[in-house]
């Protein structure tokens, strides 16, 4: 497999898709799934698991049907409930004006 | 259930202008000053109760019941469960107000004393309610209508109060786990349900500020009829035979009016739709994601994620806050009633320039000069009015606009630093 060039600056909104999806789901999920709830094609894909995986958000687990699947980390959890707190703040303020 | 209380006032005041015309009728001699005017001051003292009586729903303030909790606890306890029950909910200190059809609403106050908290619930109306209300009002012999819908508010009211509010009241605090640490789950509830009451009310104004507009229209399209009446009838020959002369001005005005009627609606229709197709897509959007929110459903694949839907309709805040103010002139009834009051005396003047023209000419130009002054006075308060309006509009988008920027900046350098 060809390796891809390491993402500078990732789309906020595909990490945070893919961080809801997981987060949603609760157990680890199918890699080729997880591509078609992320909306990007698979090289795109590639780069993002890789470089959510690189700031532990998300851990691969080789499973014993030979498919990969993709689980949420604590961490990975944290940060999908940090970034929904302040959207959700910022919608809230709007009632003060 | 309606309670006696409430019935009582809804028959009361239902009541009260026939009360007071039929006393009236008896009491007071027809004055002859009013004999062919106004008919008699009977019927002037029915329109007079009337409007009295559409306007004390809006003032009468009901107990609903005393818990021993704090008020701010209650309200959010209370605001949080009808919202899950997906109605409109806005929260502003010490009470709610939740809106329970396109034209009525309710407002929840509470009050704190020594024995816990006070609720009571006052009958509110929705800008479209408050439209139609003014509406009928300003048109004089519409105010029973007025009355009529005020009442049915009120019944509307006191119907939610004992179906909905009730019950939720007697349910057991919500334990705030949230208090310590939020769940993500009830963070998106919150913010959908918020994002949704915003769409949704900027799509109701957006409705209301149409229907206004085309009650402009029509209303200018019978001041044309009128004025093509008046006109193409100064100008006819007079020597023309009676029959054919009034029948080619009736033609001519109406023909002009739905004319104008027509061209101006479609060219409102062809600017409105696209707004109002936009924010209902918004509304039903929004109100889709909380409902799998609720029920703890994942989004097709196709759909954005709720935190996606979130931080876009997060950036249409300001545009749907326009919308609401847009509509939100009959918040201020002070300055639109000086306006139209304004137009009124204007518009009144003009009539009685050109009838001066014939009979009290010397009359005229005072008559003209005082129609002009009260057209420039409506004319300034109503760009005063837009102006303020605007300036406030500009500086809150503005810094929206900055902060929903400096907010997905911020979010984006977490990401990159966990």
């Amino acid at each position: 497999m060809v390796d891809l060039p390491p993402l500078e600056r990732p789309d906020l909104y595909i990490v945070a898709r893919l961080l809801e999806r997981l987060w949603r789901v609760e157990e680890p999920m199918l890699k080729t799934r997880l591509q078609i709830a992320s909306r990007v094609n698979y090289d795109v894909f590639r780069r993002y698991v890789s470089w959510m995986s690189d700031r532990g958000l998300i851990v691969f687990d080789n499973c014993d049907d030979g498919h990969e699947r993709i689980r949420l980390t604590p961490k990975g959890e944290e940060a999908y409930r940090k970034l929904v707190q302040w959207i959700n703040e910022m919608i809230q303020e709007s009632k003060s004006r | 259930m309606l309670n006696r209380r409430i019935f009582a006032t809804i028959a009361g005041l239902a009541a009260l202008p026939i009360a007071i015309f039929i006393v009236t009728e008896l009491l007071t001699p027809n004055h002859p000053v009013f004999v062919g005017v106004l008919a008699t001051q009977a019927v002037y003292m029915f329109f007079l109760s009337s409007l009295v009586a559409a306007v004390i729903p809006f003032l009468l303030r009901f107990r609903l019941t005393t818990v021993k909790r704090n008020s701010e606890q209650v309200l959010s306890d209370l605001s949080y469960r009808l919202r899950i029950s997906r109605f409109h909910v806005s929260r502003k200190p010490g009470q709610l107000i939740i809106v329970t059809s396109s034209i009525a609403a309710i407002k929840v106050k509470a009050k704190k004393t020594s024995e816990g908290t006070i609720l009571a619930y006052q009958s509110y109306a929705t800008p479209s309610g408050w439209s139609i209300i003014l509406i009928l009002i300003i048109i004089t012999y519409t105010i029973p209508v007025a009355l009529a819908i005020s009442l049915l508010i009120l019944y509307k009211s006191s119907t939610f109060a004992s179906n909905r509010i009730t019950p939720r009241l007697s349910q057991l605090p919500i334990p705030t786990l949230q208090k310590v640490e939020k769940d993500s789950r009830g963070m998106l509830i919150e913010g959908l349900s918020e994002g949704r009451r915003l769409s949704a009310e900027a799509y109701e104004a957006a409705r209301s500020i149409y229907q206004d507009r085309i009650l402009i229209i029509i209303i200018m399209g019978f001041a044309i009829f009128l004025a093509v009446l008046f006109l193409v009838g100064l100008y006819f020959p007079q020597d023309a035979d009676i029959e054919a002369r009034e029948y080619l001005l009736l033609v001519v005005g109406l023909a002009s009016a739905v004319a104008y009627v027509i061209v101006t609606w479609r060219i409102l229709a062809s600017k409105t739709a696209p707004v109002l197709v936009e924010l209902r897509s918004w509304k039903e959007r929004l109100d889709r994601a909380l409902s799998r929110e609720i029920a703890s459903e994942d989004p097709p694949y196709e759909e954005p994620s709720s935190f996606e839907l979130m931080a876009d309709s997060a950036k249409e805040v300001p545009k749907w806050m326009k919308i609401r103010r847009k509509a939100g002139m009959f918040r201020q009834p002070l300055t639109w009633l000086a306006i139209v009051f304004f137009a009124y005396i204007a518009i009144g003047l003009a009539i009685s320039t050109v009838m001066n023209l014939d009979n009290e000419p010397s009359l005229a130009p005072w008559s003209a000069a005082g129609s002009m002054l009260f057209a420039c006075l409506s004319l300034s308060t109503y760009l005063t009015w837009k102006r303020s309006q605007r300036e406030e509009f500009d500086a809150t988008a503005e810094e929206w606009a900055r902060r929903h920027e400096k907010l997905m900046a911020d979010m984006e350098d977490y990401l990159g630093s966990v």
